[in-house]
């Protein structure tokens, strides 16, 4: 229906002495896109209103260009749609723009606020899954006035432009209008007098860039909190500085943790497993992701190694990096040594085997590390359980 | 396909068709499925891809000359006179774009169908098949009914609610009474009843043409599901209290082989849980053929290699349309005779209503004689 009538206004205006180049260019773009734009709506919207009184005149419209109409409504309406179609075609931009969408990528070939953050190496499709809220500021962003001092802030910060785009994918928000520089410069400030260097703070930027947009409060209060890490019988233990910056430098992530699950993952470490304050702070100072398992997949791994594998507490906490591999390849692992008769753990026996080379690595580092056999044999053993 | 792949959309039309992986126990079924496509689509997403597409755009003359895209010499002549005038130009479309649009492929575009599926605490063989091809062969293989091949071990003494090793163990008997021969003979006489089930259900007259034609190619066997039926069972070790078992069926789950287990005990005077399944073989597919892929093996390249290797083990007549398969051919079984007999224990009690001569009730007398307690 818009189609036909679109070519219908297209002859007319032709009568008309306009460029018939540019009523082409719009049937064109129709075809091409079939989304609605202003100008659709507004032409589908007169043709139905020019048909409504008299059908039979728009054949004879055809014909005979000059001839005057029978009903002068329609006549001073259809000239006034006209030339409001005129003003329009002038000033129509080169692509169209749906009204509503769901993705980015409907508005990247008119944007070139989209086009430059794709040039940086930005992920469109990532935001547009994990951020749907941030679609809409990013689409009406202005370059110069929005986009340009935010990435002055980020270089200012030392960071180089390749990172720029792992830095906006992570965390679009920086470019909400919203959020101020002066509140991201507060921040830096903050961890500044944390006495956080330079360099870290960059690699936190990049690394995890979330904590940007939240409240300075918020964060002291989240480090205060793994300051003194609260246990079950209200004892703490106590990280100093040091400790608790490479903490959160390793391990970024604890900054937006659920922090009743940490405490959780703590207190089953005390409780149901039984180690005592030093080994757990041991523990957390060589692989601090381990606040962040879950609390069944933590307690299983735990019983695997103290109970299965028959690893003493205190080995445990200074080997606490194999917590740092799947449960179910560990154990896999455990059942092809212990087919071999191999499975000896204790380092004061013979035929030791450390449990970094038993649990870390591929499987090809594993068979040649702990010298059972090549890669074929572990595949053979591996289609049997 | 001794050449690797390097082209992306070339591997992609080449992904179709059937293979095997090995599937390890303790690992729930579709989670390991969907783990074989992110494999599939992690690995076809580092090949090269489909460069950008184009798109054209309408540009006046002047912007034309100004930008660095290349305009036709023809046209060019008539620059004074149009100036105006837009000129259709090619420029790189934003909307293709790999950040804009995301990897080429996507876990949506594997459609990935099994055959007989394995529970969680069964490992073995899984027939896989991938796309339209292999949905299609993967339904032809089902209805060929081929059989397949297991090994369960059993642990003598103990019965627990789901006859596994893992649920609560409800009861303990003694089990020093049971030999090798005694499990062997039980074996035997419960494979008796099955076949002679299954040639029942065939539905067809034992003395006719008909019945010595299907018999040779091997299709004297019930075209429709009638429950589990036994075509071989073997005993492959005994170390008392345990045992294992090797058994040959068609039309089965992996619970049957449980149940399985659990009545050999009853009938053995004792109790019996099974603590081992494993699928060996599922038609000509072998669990320890180098071609069937264990997870961490899965690539693109792998997995083309696998599927062309059981192109040519398949049957040929699998990979066209079986004579045999179409309805006109079909061999139905008779409406009148009874529905398969579902446990075992009942099957060898029907055989006995019909008059049929074994040496039963002396089996089961012997063996009640010779058990020291229940």
């Amino acid at each position: 229906m818009a189609q036909r009538a679109i070519a219908r206004f297209g002859l007319s205006l032709i009568r008309r002495n306009l460029k018939p180049a540019t009523s082409y260019n719009v049937c064109k773009k129709r075809s091409l896109h079939n989304t609605p734009t202003t100008v659709d709506n507004s032409l589908t919207k007169s043709y139905s209103y020019s048909t409504e009184g008299n059908n039979p005149t728009s054949g004879s419209e055809e014909s005979a260009s000059d001839e005057p109409f029978e009903n002068d409504e329609v006549i001073n309406d259809f000239m006034k749609f006209d030339e409001e179609l005129k003003e329009k075609l002038k000033t129509l931009d080169s692509v169209s723009i749906p009204r509503k969408s769901d993705s980015l990528a409907d508005y990247v070939n008119s944007s070139k606020v989209l086009q430059t953050l794709v040039m940086f190496g930005v992920e469109l499709y990532t935001i547009e899954k994990q951020f749907k809220e941030a679609l809409d500021f990013l689409v009406k962003l202005d370059l110069n006035r929005d986009v340009v001092p935010k990435l002055q802030f980020l270089k200012k910060n030392k960071l180089t432009p390749q990172e720029f785009g792992a830095t906006v994918t992570k965390n679009p928000h920086i470019l909400d209008p919203q959020n101020k520089i002066e509140d991201f410069e507060e921040m830096i400030e903050y961890l500044r007098s944390k006495k956080f260097t330079s360099k870290q703070i960059a690699s936190l930027l990049v690394r995890y860039p979330k904590f940007l947009t939240l409240s300075v409060p918020k964060i002291d209060g989240i480090l205060g909190f793994y300051q003194k890490l609260p246990t079950n019988f209200a004892n703490t233990i106590y990280f100093s500085g040091n400790q608790l910056r490479s903490l959160i430098i390793r391990c970024p992530s604890l900054l937006t943790a659920d922090l009743e699950a940490v405490f959780l993952n703590i207190k089953l470490l005390e409780q149901s497993f039984g180690f005592s304050l030093p080994q757990i702070k041991n523990m957390v100072t060589i692989y601090p992701n381990l606040l962040l398992l879950e609390m069944k997949e933590l307690e299983l791994r735990c019983r695997l190694f103290l109970f299965e594998m028959e690893l003493t507490k205190e080995e445990l906490s200074q080997a606490a990096l194999v917590f740092n591999n799947r449960r179910k390849r560990t154990e896999t692992r455990h059942y092809y040594l212990k087919s071999l008769g191999r499975n000896q753990y204790k380092p004061d026996q013979k035929g030791y085997l450390s449990m970094l080379d038993v649990v870390v690595g591929t499987d090809e580092e594993f068979c040649e590390k702990c010298k059972v056999g090549t890669i074929e044999d572990y595949e053979r053993f591996l289609k049997t359980i | 396909m001794s050449l690797p792949v390097t082209y992306a959309p070339k591997a992609f039309r080449w992904l179709n068709g059937i293979f095997a992986v090995y599937k390890p126990a303790d690992v729930p079924h579709y989670p390991f499925v969907s783990s074989i496509v992110d494999k599939l689509v992690l690995d076809i997403n580092s090949l090269e891809q489909r460069p950008q597409k184009k798109r054209v755009v309408f540009k006046r003359q002047s912007e034309i000359e100004d930008s660095d895209h290349p305009v036709d010499e023809s046209n060019q002549s008539h620059v004074g006179q149009l100036e105006n005038t837009l000129k259709p130009v090619c420029v790189p479309d934003w909307f293709d774009h790999p950040l804009v649009q995301g990897p080429r492929f996507r876990h949506s575009d594997f459609e990935l169908l099994c055959g007989t599926t394995l529970d969680v605490k069964a490992c073995g063989v899984l027939v896989v098949g991938l796309k339209d091809l292999g949905s299609d062969l993967i339904k032809r293989f089902d209805r060929a009914k081929l059989p397949r091949k297991y090994l369960a071990h059993g642990h003598l003494g103990l019965a627990s609610l789901s006859a596994t090793g893992e649920t609560k163990i409800v009861e303990r008997s003694t089990w020093q009474h049971v030999t090798a021969d005694k499990i062997a003979r039980i074996l035997m006489h419960i494979q008796g009843t099955h076949r002679k089930a299954s040639i029942r259900q065939t539905g067809v007259d034992l003395s006719t043409q008909k019945a010595y034609e299907l018999a040779l190619e091997g299709l004297l066997k019930p075209q429709q599901y009638c429950g589990p039926i036994i075509l071989d069972l073997k005993l492959v070790e005994f170390k008392p209290p345990k045992f294992g078992i090797e058994v040959t069926c068609i039309d089965e789950a992996c619970s049957d082989i449980r149940r399985l287990i659990h009545e050999i005990g009853l009938i053995l005077k004792t109790n019996a849980i099974c603590t081992y399944v494993q699928r060996q073989q599922d038609g000509p597919f072998l669990y320890d053929d180098p071609n069937t892929l264990l997870l961490r093996q899965i690539n693109v390249q792998r997995v083309l290699e696998s599927m062309t290797y059981f192109r040519h083990v398949l049957t040929p007549g699998m990979l066209k349309r079986h004579t045999h398969f179409r309805n006109e051919t079909l061999v139905l079984p008779d409406p009148v005779s009874k529905a398969p007999t579902q446990t075992l224990l009942t099957a060898a009690s029907d055989t006995q209503d019909k008059g049929v001569t074994t040496d039963d009730d002396t089996l089961l007398e012997e063996l009640s004689e010779t058990s020291v307690g229940g």
